[in-house]
């Protein structure tokens, strides 16, 4: 066994009662590229971590061979979320992160040696750039070369085409193919899967924290990976879609509506009774729309309307008021009261509607939250528990539910409302979210999960840098012609 | 592919020849802050022009003597703000070094022991502010209470008898070459040095990255503790030694004798146009910065005005240099409030809001 480059035998770890990773057992040797794949709340997160070293295991073992050159480090991640220093230039952001040497810097061969590492990637970005001032593909970049510029025994690479354009992620592979080449270990995540049969030799499969498969790439087909992920069948995790009602009212659009260089010139409708979907990859401007729509943005210029009045959202209590609900990204920091109770946090906005008066009845209160718990299965001790101590499926259903009691709610507009959230947590919320929309409720789900898109939405429209480059019926609509839209291409049909 | 590129950024671009040991982002900051090395050559030469008074070797000296403490203060507490915290325990700490410094005739070496003590004695507090502040306690409050107790703690020594101004000592080091007194000389070489340890060493790289975003800095496993109790200690050292710069100008020790060095050392160090959040900035600003005080202060006292007007003005000065800078593009958020970092330049289209930090919960 001492030949592979990474050994990982019965590892398993748990975050109080939930086991985030149970029995994962697998090898990569040198120069392998491993397909790391499961739906999000695999536990792909919590294994890559114990393999950086940021996480010790419960049981089990790791064992990474010593660096080739005898110096260096281990283990190389390139994060989803960047680790650069906006305020520093590119050469010294790397040179920060190289380890050993003097305690003071010298300039010149600092430089140098980051231009000779991202020459060695084929990227030409000045050295010298703030890095603030790069776009987000050129830092992406910057941090897989700051990754690789000392090559490591493994390199995890976690979705790191996500904000890629398709010239700059080939630049990406061709690394990873002279790294690989080169003897080092691999281990690639991506949720697209083309990139996965193109790079990868070996696949690990992970479901709910468990091992699923592990073996080769040859053989395997797009619709065996995604089978093994998902469990079951793909439809059946989605609500049905309701035959289409093609004379919807219009219950919100938005009329030629542009935010600075975020948003441009955006006119669309948003029927009731539908689900309609903002797909795109990340940052090309469906946060903006999703906020401009929740009244939390202010459109610098266009009009959104509601029920094809003019309506001015100078705040997202307006929005509210007007019945648009929203449910932020973000949600521990703009979505929860963290320390207060689920009830709180449940009826947090339909307050004023329950309790006219201004008194809360607490037996109406307890009716209505209980209600909401038992409808999401929200897994709480009591309705008193804080919400910090829940797990974020859960709290993101009681953030779901909050809209559920809202009876004067038209609007909802959803920014990622699955994420970080367990597989068994989202069939619930969809089932809630199709639920609303039956209601009657103009839905925006704004997602860049695609399979999220296609299983749920009932029209799809496309965005690339600020504009909407196409709609598709989300029924038949195929991940291709998606991604297709969402990397600038011309509309197909 | 067109975009691989960097975009063209309007910096001083880098001198590679003449100052290509020197980092480029500290000569992007040195290039960002050349309007305002044009302030303090105007006001001076607009006072030296209307106030004979001004022009004279003695005016100078006074002047210069008065820059020393101001100059010696602001850059720990630059340090401080690059790391993106505050230290409002300077004033405190310089009162507790001059207090200190007067009990040269009681302690063990006499004065040379006092002002070894002194330096000490700031060097601790400083890293209990550090302590304090690893501990999780916002900067803000933990400097704030230190002040408190450093000051009433210099109050208590102060009541010792026999302690004295150390007249021998000021003697030795209030001493001035031509029309500069040797303290000046002192804290401009303390400035550059100050300034070449910040932009050039591996601490003070780390200082600039963790200033700018404490959450990457700690998950790259950056040594935030030692890197924070340096920070916080050398603020106290260097407010200790400021509390010297005093006393050799105003042959007085006294436990209050800082109490403008909070205002003064801020005032400097944000009108230097180090960005609050931390790490963005130029600690050689700050020479610009508290010439510009100090200069207006002096024409305060020689115009015979109200002193009380400088107060009023260091105030007024700090907003409008606020003003400006807001004006100038730099985004400036209160730290102890910061969810996401704050970027120097106008962001880009594409890093714009869907950049918040993903949900840590999550992904289990």
């Amino acid at each position: 066994m001492s030949e592979q480059a990474v050994t990982c035998s019965h590892v398993s770890k748990s975050f109080g009662a939930t086991r985030a990773v149970s029995d994962i057992d697998f090898f990569i040797s040198p120069g392998e590229v491993l397909a790391l794949v499961g739906e999000n709340g695999a536990g792909k997160s919590t294994l890559m971590n114990m393999l950086s070293g940021g996480l010790a295991p419960d049981t089990g073992s790791i064992t990474v061979a010593p660096p080739s050159g005898g110096h260096g480090r281990a283990v190389a991640m390139v994060h989803q979320e960047l680790s650069l220093f906006d305020n520093l230039t590119v050469a010294e952001n790397l040179e920060l992160d190289r380890t050993g040497g003097r305690s003071f810097v010298s300039e010149r061969q600092s430089r140098e040696a980051v231009r000779r590492t991202l020459d060695g990637l084929g990227v030409s970005i000045d050295v010298d750039a703030t890095v603030g001032d790069l776009t987000v593909g050129q830092r992406q970049l910057v941090e897989v070369a700051k990754a690789i510029a000392v090559p490591p025994t493994l390199l995890i690479l976690d979705e790191p085409t996500s904000s890629l354009e398709a010239p700059q992620a080939e630049l990406l592979f061709a690394a990873v193919r002279r790294l690989s080449a080169a003897g080092t270990a691999v281990i690639f995540v991506s949720h697209r899967m083309e990139e996965l049969f193109e790079l990868c030799d070996r696949v690990l499969v992970m479901r709910d924290g468990k091992q699923i498969e592990f073996g080769d790439m040859a053989g395997r087909t797009r619709h065996s990976l995604v089978e093994s992920m998902v469990g079951r069948e793909t439809t059946t995790f989605y609500p049905n879609r309701p035959a289409a009602n093609l004379d919807a009212t219009i219950e919100i659009s938005l009329d030629n509506v542009s935010v600075g260089t975020a948003l441009t010139d955006v006119t669309l409708d948003f029927p009731a009774g539908e689900i309609t979907a903002i797909a795109g990859l990340d940052g090309h401007g469906q946060s903006e729309l999703a906020e401009v729509l929740a009244g939390a943005l202010k459109p610098t210029v266009g009009t959104v309307r509601l029920r094809g009045d003019a309506v001015k959202l100078g705040s997202p209590r307006v929005a509210v008021r007007r019945g648009i609900g929203y449910i932020a990204p973000n949600r521990r920091l703009d979505g929860l009261l963290l320390d207060k109770s689920v009830s709180l946090n449940t009826t947090l906005a339909a307050a004023p509607r329950l309790f006219p008066t201004g008194v809360v009845s607490s037996g109406k209160e307890r009716d209505t939250v209980a209600g909401v718990v038992s409808r999401l299965a929200v897994k709480t001790s009591s309705l008193f528990q804080p919400i910090i101590e829940l797990s974020g499926g859960n709290q993101q259903k009681v953030l779901i539910g909050r809209w559920l009691i809202y009876d004067k709610l038209q609007v909802l507009v959803l920014n990622d409302p699955t994420r970080g959230v367990d597989v068994g947590s989202r069939a619930q919320i969809y089932a809630v979210i199709r639920e609303l929309a039956e209601r009657g409720v103009a839905v925006v789900l704004v997602s860049t999960d695609l399979q999220e898109i296609l299983g749920l939405a009932d029209q799809i429209y496309v965005m690339y840098s600020g504009r909407i480059t196409g709609r598709l019926d989300a029924e038949g609509a195929s991940e291709s012609a998606v991604m297709h839209l969402a990397t600038g291409g011309e509309h197909l049909v | 592919m067109s975009n691989l590129t960097a975009p063209n950024y309007t910096g001083q671009p880098a001198d590679r020849r003449a100052l290509g040991f020197l980092s480029t982002t500290a000569l992007r900051s040195i290039g960002n802050a050349r309007f305002l090395w044009a302030v303090p050559v105007v006001v001076i030469v607009i006072a030296a022009v209307v106030l004979p008074a001004f022009r004279s070797p003695i005016s100078v000296n006074s002047l210069l003597a008065t820059l020393a403490p101001i100059v010696i203060i602001a850059i720990g507490q630059a340090i401080v703000v690059m790391y993106g915290g505050i230290d409002l325990s300077v004033g405190a700490v310089a009162g507790l070094g001059t207090v200190v410094l007067a009990l040269g005739p009681v302690i063990p070496g006499g004065a040379a022991g006092a002002l070894v003590f002194s330096v000490i004695a700031g060097l601790v507090v400083g890293i209990l502010n550090g302590l304090g502040v690893l501990a999780g306690i916002n900067p803000l409050l933990m400097t704030f209470a230190m002040a408190g107790v450093v000051q009433g703690t210099a109050l208590l020594l102060q009541g010792i008898p026999e302690s004295a101004a150390p007249m021998d000592l000021i003697d030795v080091v209030g001493t001035s070459i031509g029309p500069v007194p040797l303290l000046a000389i002192l804290a401009v070489v303390l400035l550059v040095a100050a300034w070449f340890w910040l932009s050039q060493s591996r601490t003070g790289r780390v200082v600039q990255a963790a200033g700018f975003d404490a959450r990457i800095a700690g998950r790259l496993g950056f040594p935030i503790r030692r890197t924070t109790i340096m920070v916080y200690g050398l603020s106290g050292a260097l407010s200790a030694l400021g509390g010297l710069a005093i006393v050799a100008r105003t042959y007085t020790a006294d436990a209050l004798v800082g109490a403008s060095s909070v205002i003064d050392s801020i005032a400097t160090v944000l009108v230097a146009g180090i960005v609050i959040t931390g790490g963005v900035g130029s600690l050689l600003s700050i020479l610009p910065a508290a010439v510009i005080i100090a200069v207006v202060g002096q024409i305060i006292t020689l115009t015979g005005t109200d002193a009380y007007y400088q107060t009023i003005f260091k105030g007024v000065l700090l907003v409008a240099a606020m003003g400006i800078y807001q004006l100038a593009g730099r985004r400036m958020r209160m730290p102890w409030r910061l969810s996401r970092p704050a970027i120097d330049r106008p962001a880009l289209a594409e890093s714009t809001s869907t950049e918040t930090p993903a949900a840590k919960d999550g992904d289990r």
